[in-house]
């Protein structure tokens, strides 16, 4: 299917690489259908697009690159409703904040990341309710909190 | 806003499907019991309102597509990013 995006123009993408979350996201629920667009050089950083809003597209990240042993814990019943108990069915996306388009102030939501069943592509945003992760967790890893990245030797 | 008053034990309806129970009164807690489809989130005000907004933040990504490989340039210049997936 074609899809208008304002920043990289017209897309073609396939029907079964469509993301779809039926509730849509938290605040912004008509936002219900989504697709990734991979750009070289991007590293861990994908641009999710919104398929029917043309301006919205996210910069994502897998937040389990960000915190060791990432946890959805306390989600159960979402993860049942979604058939996705196993890790390896789902798949974890986090939505960052870029106020600058650079690190300065950015920011990654690790409190409500969007869980997704790898075979359906239906997804929904979660809340984690234990506490341990923040909505707005640095993405630089600089201030404490929740744990920081760790670095490379 | 539509006040009502409910004793323990007691609930409202809320639509066909959505039903909200008082379960216990401690001093100035309320215990609620909520019975929802699935479909239908239900959260604490305060949280919603953070996630909400980090959302609507989020969704205001600056209109420059090539931006993310300057990103990933300046997370790796900072070391950021080198930590291999277990």
């Amino acid at each position: 299917m074609k899809i208008a995006t304002t920043r990289f123009g017209a897309l073609e993408v396939p029907e079964q690489a469509l993301i779809t979350l039926p509730c849509g996201l938290i605040g912004l629920g008509h936002v219900t259908r989504l697709v990734f667009v991979d750009q070289e050089d991007a590293g861990w950083f994908r641009w999710w697009q919104a398929v029917d809003h043309p301006e919205i597209a996210f910069v994502t990240i897998d937040p389990s690159r960000l915190v060791e042993e990432y946890a959805l814990a306390g989600v159960d019943e979402d993860l049942r409703a979604l058939g996705v108990g196993d890790a390896s069915m789902r798949m974890v996306i986090a939505l960052t904040s870029l106020p600058q388009g650079t690190l300065d102030g950015a920011t990654v939501n690790l409190l409500a990341p969007i869980v997704v069943n790898r075979a359906t592509g239906q997804g929904r945003q979660v809340v984690l309710p234990d506490g341990r992760y923040s909505v707005a967790h640095p993405l630089d890893g600089t201030v404490s909190g929740t744990r920081a990245v760790e670095m490379a030797a | 806003m539509l006040v009502l008053t409910r004793r323990v034990e007691e609930g409202i309806v809320i639509g066909d499907d959505v039903r909200v129970r008082v379960l216990e009164i401690k001093g100035h807690q309320v215990k609620l019991g909520i019975d929802a489809p699935r479909t239908t989130g239900v959260y604490r005000e305060e949280i919603y309102r953070r996630i909400q907004e980090e959302n609507r933040q989020a969704a205001h990504v600056p209109e420059h597509p090539g931006m993310l490989s300057s990103l990933w340039r300046e997370w790796r210049s900072r070391g950021l990013g080198e930590r291999k997936k277990p």
